[in-house]
């Protein structure tokens, strides 16, 4: 490191700190020749020195371009440190080792303070980061030699219990490397790894899954002993013998010494950050900050900062760096880029709270649309899943032919494709000329886990739109007030939402998952009748006639189920709040009631309904049955199904369950709600346009989805990236590893690049394997019964 | 109630067609009336030669499209069987007419020997595909043949979990009782069931164990004929695999050996003709 002394009576630029935006600051500073000098306390950028060994480095936000004039590139800790040392000797950096103690401004030159001298600058730059105040944990016996903030040197620990705390990707990545030699838990305090990386993501539910890390998720940390760590989760206090704990719960600002700087801060709020203006510039003029200690903790952003106060402080204009990126986006539009930047930001109230970068990011990935009156936009029952907010203009969402729902500028739409692989439940349309912003499901998803007035609002949304679209006839602001006063309920698998005979207490509307309604027969059996998706309503028998009838029939959760309660009183006065309402529902429950007293039930028709929940058939859009009285054992259809699918079947013959003759194999069935998609890091899983669900290249072989699916039907499979060996087909060569590629999920695709659909069904020689979907499978095995 | 088969598919749409197709060539036939006798070597007989020649193209192409056209091929693969079967059974009647009904032990009625015996490792097949598989034990039950030896495999785990730790007398009635359930190819085949002991041999076994192990011995003896019976039922399925694959290990040989019979036929008959010039 160079160290120089400072002789010049005043600087043109004072750099505070060598991480990544300080260098990148200073080496523009020296390109443009301005007398600066870059203070650091530790090392070059400390935090990544303070990385784990051989720490892979990622370089996001991905499509944002880098401006620095020292590079930056994805790699190991050790080779972007390397760029970086060189770096900052080619661009002739002034580079001092020393501590500040603090900065004054004095008239219009400020006095930075560093061990015994005193260095006067025209303008500051302060790119220290957060990494130098760790975040406490505050609870007893953090304050013991073995509870530490930092991990370098994962190796040096061997044999012991280590919990780490966190669940970003510091803590995910010391938890990881421990494992190897010790025995680790990992405590996070809530249900999932959202914060962090993909990749990272990826790394912890492997090891969870095999055993190697034990997962506390939504847990705390009570108090700290010596030998012990006693844990808090949802199942109670749990005792964890430890010899070391790895806390990396993030970090604060260091706010005594902002403050000291003459830095602004809100008192109320202790983790908050310094503001500034859209040049970075503080509440003090010439006090410029960048980088994580303004809210902006990757790397490429803060070389980028750095770099553009240079520019500014010589009075050069800057646009962001994403700025072309932001123009490709709106460049189609009518008026300056400027205007509809600002249009589309100020008319989105979801979006309010995001940072500026945050909301640049979501612009960037999504497409902006300028759409004619009377233009579809998606319709019901499609499969995509992207999300829609009205920039300018206004949507029709047309539920049935008498159901329609009209939408404003700021609202939104397509909310229903963030729950994975449900279909549009309705059909949209613009009422008039309008813009729209249409964003990937992924990029909501990410805004949703780190923006909490984002997950708010769609929280919200989303039941009154349930709620909405059951009773489209009652005034919006009614509709309102009566989801205010409702109830969320969750049932599990097999749970009854009521009992036949209960009192009718108060209306249930299904928002998640399925139930079925079942009866006793006159031998007291019960007999199970039919079954309702999400986004029906059952209860509402009981709550009719004022004479509080008990309920007639039992409902009962097929998979998990959430529910909207709405008590009698409320749903008596929304029934009273509209007459169409009030007849429509009348009518329902009078077919409905008809329907309970004329049909055939009997036992085996029961018994056909139970196999189909049990099963989950009733969830699937298309399945694969074999017919055990036409099925030879040939295995012709996996075979057919190997030749397809680069030599791996995705269906097991031998396997699955029978009803009668009729035999489901173990093979996807493109289910209506496929729990394969939830979580998937990189949204790997997706949906045709004709309803297959399929799994894109982007899948990293997590193994999320084979362990999500309840069907079993996913499995990890090598790519084989040689196709055809001789010697190997002789049994002269093995297969090596280096001709297998990565690990990625596989499972059934319909054969949906082939013209002639699946090739299983084809090749059958009998005619055994069939591909239906559930009331063509439903007849089938009512044939095979003997029922008609 | 039963479904269609490839056998009656389309209401045996390809028996009347072959039906009719024969009812044709025995008309013809019969009102040919060639100069020195019908044989083979007269204009109908090359033609029906020819006949025949392309309907055995026609089944051996049956095993290239069921085994090279995955991806693409007309129609389904039991669009493809019904015809196999019917105009193969339709064959064993064109030859004789292509050969005016003469036959002798020579070179000449090799082929027809050979496909004749095709021809019926293909009705075995044909008789095994629509009559067997409702006949597996496990299917009624709904469960799968894998789950009978699932369930073998845990009886197993039960035994051996009993038989720790105990006496060398203890040791040999296990080994007497539970044998190792690993059916042969014939065994499969004849559907031959795993010998149970009977009672008395049973008791025998019991009367060599201490004492302190007889409570033990009588667990045994429930897991163990629980893994037998278990045996049993895994064997008549497996077997009924067997059963539906085993033919095919004749039909394919013998359509081979048929087709080179044949062009062996072919060549002589083409030799001579040329060579008498």
């Amino acid at each position: 490191m160079a160290a120089g002394t400072l002789d010049v009576a005043s600087l043109d630029v004072a750099i505070i700190g060598a991480g990544p935006a300080g260098i990148a600051a200073a080496a523009n500073a020296a390109r443009h020749d301005l007398t600066h000098v870059l203070l650091e306390k530790g090392e070059l950028a400390n935090t990544i020195y303070d990385y784990q060994k051989a720490k892979l480095v990622m370089a996001e936000p991905r499509k944002l371009p880098l401006r620095s004039l020292v590079g930056f590139e994805e790699g190991s800790r050790e080779s972007i440190l390397a760029v970086w040392e060189q770096g900052v000797r080619d661009a002739h950096i002034h580079l001092v080792k020393a501590e500040v103690r603090g900065i004054r401004k004095v008239g219009e030159l400020f006095e930075i303070q560093h061990g015994n001298e005193v260095t006067r600058a025209r303008a500051v730059i302060l790119s220290i980061g957060v990494q130098g105040t760790p975040r406490k944990l505050g609870v007893p016996g953090e304050e013991l030699p073995h509870v530490a903030y930092s991990l370098s040197d994962p190796d040096q620990f061997r044999g012991m219990n280590i919990l780490v705390a966190g669940a970003g990707d510091s803590a995910i990545e010391n938890a990881v490397a421990l494992s190897k030699h010790n025995q680790v838990a990992i405590l996070n305090r809530s249900a999932e790894f959202a914060r962090a990386k993909d990749g990272n993501v990826k790394l912890i539910s492997e090891a969870i899954a095999e055993g190697k890390i034990r997962l506390f998720a939504n847990s705390t940390i009570n108090r700290i002993t010596r030998a012990a760590v006693f844990v808090e989760t949802p199942d109670g206090e749990v005792e964890l013998p430890c010899d070391r704990v790895i806390v990396r719960a993030g970090a604060v600002p260091p706010r005594k010494f902002l403050e000291g700087c003459g830095i602004a801060l809100p008192a109320d709020r202790p983790a908050a950050l310094p503001q500034v203006d859209g040049h970075y510039q503080s509440n003090v003029p010439g006090l410029y900050v960048v980088g994580a200690l303004i809210g902006y903790p990757l790397i490429k952003q803060a070389m980028n900062q750095g770099y553009e106060v240079i520019e500014h402080i010589l009075g050069n204009p800057v646009e962001p760096a994403d700025q072309e990126l932001i123009k490709e986006r709106l460049a189609h539009l009518p008026g300056t880029i400027e205007q509809n930047y600002k249009l589309i930001k100020n008319s989105l109230p979801l979006f309010a709270e995001l940072s500026e970068p945050q909301f640049r990011e979501l612009l960037i990935d999504s497409t902006v649309h300028q759409l004619e009156g009377n233009k579809v936009v998606f319709q019901r029952l499609d499969y995509t899943d992207t999300f829609f907010s009205i920039v300018s203009g206004g949507v029709e969402v047309k539920v049935d032919e008498t159901r329609q729902i009209h939408l404003a500028p700021g609202a939104f739409f397509g909310e229903l494709g963030l729950i994975s692989g449900r279909r549009r439940s309705a059909t949209v349309s613009t009422a008039w000329p309008s813009v729209l912003l249409e964003t990937p499901r992924k990029q909501i998803l990410k805004l949703i886990s780190s923006v909490e007035s984002v997950k708010k609002q769609l929280d919200a949304t989303f039941t009154l739109r349930s709620i909405q679209q059951i009773f489209p006839e009652a005034e919006p602001e009614f509709l309102r007030l009566i989801v205010h006063r409702s109830k969320q309920k969750v049932f599990k698998k097999g749970e009854a939402l009521f009992k036949e005979g209960d009192p009718g207490d108060a209306l249930y509307v299904i928002r998640k998952g399925s139930v079925k309604i079942s009866k006793k027969d006159p031998h007291g059996v019960d007999i199970t009748r039919s079954y309702l998706p999400a986004g029906n309503f059952v209860g509402e028998m009981a709550l009719l006639d004022e004479t509080d009838a008990p309920r007639s029939a039992t409902v009962s959760a097929v998979v998990a189920c959430e529910a909207i309660v709405i008590e009698k009183d409320s749903f008596r006065a929304l029934l009273h709040s509209s007459e169409a309402l009030r007849a429509r529902i009348h009518a329902l429950a009078e077919k409905r009631k008809l329907e309970g007293l004329t049909s055939d039930h009997n036992r085996k028709e029961g018994a056909v309904l139970d196999f189909m929940f049990r099963e989950g058939i009733t969830d699937a859009s298309n399945v694969l049955v074999i017919d055990s009285d036409l099925c030879v054992a040939c295995d012709n259809c996996e075979t057919a199904c190997a030749a397809t699918h680069n030599g791996e079947s995705r269906l097991d013959r031998k396997g699955g369950k029978f009803y009668a003759a009729v035999q489901l194999p173990i093979s996807c069935r493109h289910c209506e709600n496929p729990l394969c998609m939830v979580e998937c890091p990189p949204d790997a899983l997706a949906r045709n346009p004709d309803g297959e669900v399929v799994i894109r290249d982007s899948c990293i072989g997590c193994g999320l989805c084979v362990s999500n699916c309840p069907y079993g039907v996913i499995r990890l499979v090598h790519e084989q990236k040689k196709k055809f060996d001789i010697f190997e087909w002789l049994g002269l060569r093995k297969r090596k590893p280096e001709d297998e590629g990565p690990a990625k999920a596989a499972k059934c695709d319909m054969c949906s690049t082939l013209p002639l659909g699946p090739a299983c069904v084809r090749a059958c020689p009998t005619g055994a394997a069939l591909r239906i979907n559930p009331s063509e499978l439903a007849g089938l095995m009512r044939r095979k019964g003997g029922m008609h | 109630m039963r479904d269609e088969t490839f056998v009656s598919q389309r209401h045996f749409a390809w028996l009347w067609i072959v039906v009719v197709a024969m009812l044709v060539l025995f008309g013809i036939y019969w009102l040919d009336h060639p100069i020195g006798g019908r044989n083979g070597a007269t204009r109908l007989g090359y033609i029906y030669g020819g006949i025949a020649a392309a309907g055995i193209f026609f089944l051996m192409w049956y095993g290239v499209r069921k085994r090279y056209s995955y991806r693409g091929g007309t129609g389904t693969l039991k669009g493809w069987l019904g015809p196999h079967v019917w105009i193969g059974v339709a064959l064993a009647f064109v030859v004789p007419l292509h050969s005016g009904f003469n036959l002798g032990w020579n070179v000449h009625s090799l082929p027809y020997l050979l496909m004749l015996l095709t021809i019926a490792s293909g009705l075995w097949g044909a008789f095994a595909y629509v009559r067997l598989p409702s006949e597996m034990e496990a299917r009624r039950e709904g469960v799968t043949v894998r789950s009978y030896i699932d369930q073998i495999e845990q009886v197993t785990r039960e035994i051996q979990a009993l038989g720790k730790d105990r006496s060398a007398a203890f040791a040999r009635v296990i080994e007497a009782m539970a044998p190792p359930l690993e059916p042969s190819f014939l065994q499969l085949l004849f559907t031959r069931p795993f010998h149970a002991l009977t009672k008395d041999e049973i008791s025998a076994q019991l009367a060599t164990l201490p004492k302190d192990e007889y409570q033990m011995g009588l667990q045994l003896t429930a897991l163990a004929s629980r893994r037998i019976h278990l045996g049993k039922q895994m064997v008549v399925d497996a077997g009924v695999v067997v059963q539906m694959r085993a033919w095919l290990y004749l039909h394919l040989p013998l359509s081979f050996g048929c087709v080179a019979a044949v062009c062996i036929h072919i060549f002589w008959v083409l030799f001579y003709r040329w060579s008498a010039r």
